[in-house]
């Protein structure tokens, strides 16, 4: 457990099998909201982690998740985005202040669900958007993002209170 | 040299995301054009090998909603029966012959994998090639039609739902014959469209809209949906017509395949008779075609050997006159 290596391994592997075996399988929440909760893994890395190894991580799992669902390149896509963005949107929650970890407790917890729901609605955007066959922009499109962006938000939060609050245990690789 | 080093060393962030991101446009755009790469097949083996593995759980938490589906199909094929049985009794059957009454075969199967809320829709189902299914076949419920095979690999296919922006399907109303074609506008998954239906037939709400005979993959008459909407612009020739669909796309757990025996006989026919409209009258199979060919190749390459042996026999006597006429003593000590 103490090799970071390994203990990202299993929470990639776990990642996946939730949103797969678990969210995958569900139907949509009201019809409209899906949760893509393995979005947590990029997002939820220590600050000090290499931003390309964090990019190519981002599309391995992005990736792994489009070859489950069938979805070639969209999540992979979004993951990217995501993950290349994420030190600028921490950066500029945070003062810049490179000591402050990812977290509710050190970033306080206004500025870290901002933080969440900022890159968890752009990743929705991107992902549902790319779905629905990049037509137009529908209203019914933009319900089914923001009521997404809020069904994962609610459980990335439960997962990082539930897990992550006692011990920051993601190591940096 | 040193300053691109430089440049790729500062920006080497941007850059390996401007790669993924055209990665996985690539990928994008390749899946949506339908030129699944190669390796996309083996995947799906995998993947769906994962996805039936994690059905099986979940299938447990189904089971009441799929005996009470199963209890229905029974009910309507009891139904069928007595019909069958009570046509039978009153000698009212036509002529019967067995190669059409037996022309479709039903082959069930378990959804592995599925959604509705996508523009394009797959399902994934857990029988393939290995089993008898083929590209192209179609794809029926138990309380409706489904969707055509797309791809097989050795144990898993996917199909094509009717919940996809490109499938096209025949119908026709039941009550008075009226042809149109069924597409689905990729909004809501329980109602489709119904186009090319000329505006001065009458179509009522609450019409049955079944598959019409006019296509080679699945049963005539089998119901697709009951009419909810039927709207009629002023100055348009066609109806707009909404349908609710009779299956329920979001619970399917068990279909089945329609193999066609005589797919493949109506279908050559039909290109055929595009392709050499100068002689509709006489249908020759592709195999019947590809033997014939053959055995034209066969009779030509006999005749051309008969004229090649017969020109050699020919030079061997003219050489063997030339020897005798050459030596005489040999021939005659030979003798």
């Amino acid at each position: 457990m103490n090799n970071p290596l390994v203990w990202n391994a299993l929470l990639f592997i776990l990642y996946v099998s939730i949103q797969v075996a678990l969210f995958g399988q569900l139907k949509p929440l009201l019809g409209v909201a899906s949760c893509f909760v393995y979005l947590n893994f990029i997002l939820s890395f220590p600050r000090e982690t290499n931003s390309t190894v964090l990019i190519g991580l981002g599309f391995l799992i992005g990736l792994t998740v489009d070859i489950f669902l069938f979805t070639w390149g969209i999540h992979s896509g979004a993951c990217v985005l995501v993950a290349f963005l994420r030190p600028y949107v921490l950066d500029f929650f945070t003062q810049k202040e490179k000591s402050i970890g990812v977290s509710a407790k050190e970033m306080g917890f206004v500025n870290f669900s901002l933080f969440l729901v900022l890159m968890i609605f752009l990743h929705h955007n991107i992902v549902l958007f790319l779905e629905s066959g990049a037509f137009s922009y529908s209203g019914l499109l933009l319900i089914k993002i923001l009521s997404s962006t809020l069904y994962t938000f609610t459980i990335i939060m439960i997962f990082h209170f539930l897990f992550f609050s006692q011990t920051q245990k993601q190591t940096s690789l | 040299m040193q300053a691109i080093l430089f440049f790729v060393n500062q920006y080497r962030n941007f850059i390996l995301f401007l790669f993924l991101e055209a990665v996985s446009l690539v990928l994008l755009i390749s899946h949506h054009q339908g030129l699944q790469p190669l390796f996309s097949n083996t995947v799906t083996e995998y993947s769906s090998f994962m996805l039936s593995t994690s059905e099986n759980v979940w299938e447990y938490f189904k089971l009441k909603k799929v005996n009470a589906e199963l209890l229905k199909e029974n009910e309507y094929l009891h139904y069928l029966l007595t019909k069958e049985q009570q046509k039978k009794n009153a000698q009212i059957n036509p002529v019967k012959d067995s190669v059409i009454i037996k022309k479709y075969n039903f082959l069930s199967a378990e959804v592995v994998h599925n959604t509705t809320h996508r523009t394009n829709n797959y399902i994934t189902i857990n029988k393939g090639r290995s089993h008898g299914i083929k590209p192209g076949m179609g794809v029926v419920g138990s309380l409706g039609l489904v969707g055509r095979v797309k791809s097989c690999s050795s144990n898993f296919s996917t199909i094509i739902s009717l919940l996809h922006s490109e499938s096209l399907i025949a119908v026709e109303v039941k009550r008075n014959k009226i042809i149109g074609s069924l597409k689905w506008d990729g909004q809501n998954p329980t109602f489709a469209q119904v186009h090319h239906v000329p505006s001065h037939f009458d179509i009522l709400v609450g019409d049955t809209i079944v598959t019409s005979s006019y296509n080679a993959v699945f049963p005539s008459g089998l119901v697709v949906g009951i009419v909810e909407k039927v709207d009629k612009k002023y100055d348009e020739t066609f109806y707009d017509i909404d349908i609710k669909l009779s299956a329920d796309y979001s619970s399917l757990s068990y279909v089945y395949v329609v193999q066609n025996l005589l797919q493949e006989e109506q279908v050559s026919l039909e290109r055929d008779t595009t392709i050499y409209s100068e002689i509709p009258e006489v249908y020759v199979s592709d195999a019947r075609r590809q033997e014939l060919k053959e055995e034209r190749e066969r009779r030509e390459k006999e005749r051309q050997q008969a004229i090649y042996d017969e020109y050699q026999d020919l030079l061997e006597k003219e050489r063997k006159e030339e020897e005798k006429a050459n030596n005489p003593i040999d021939s005659l000590s030979n003798e």
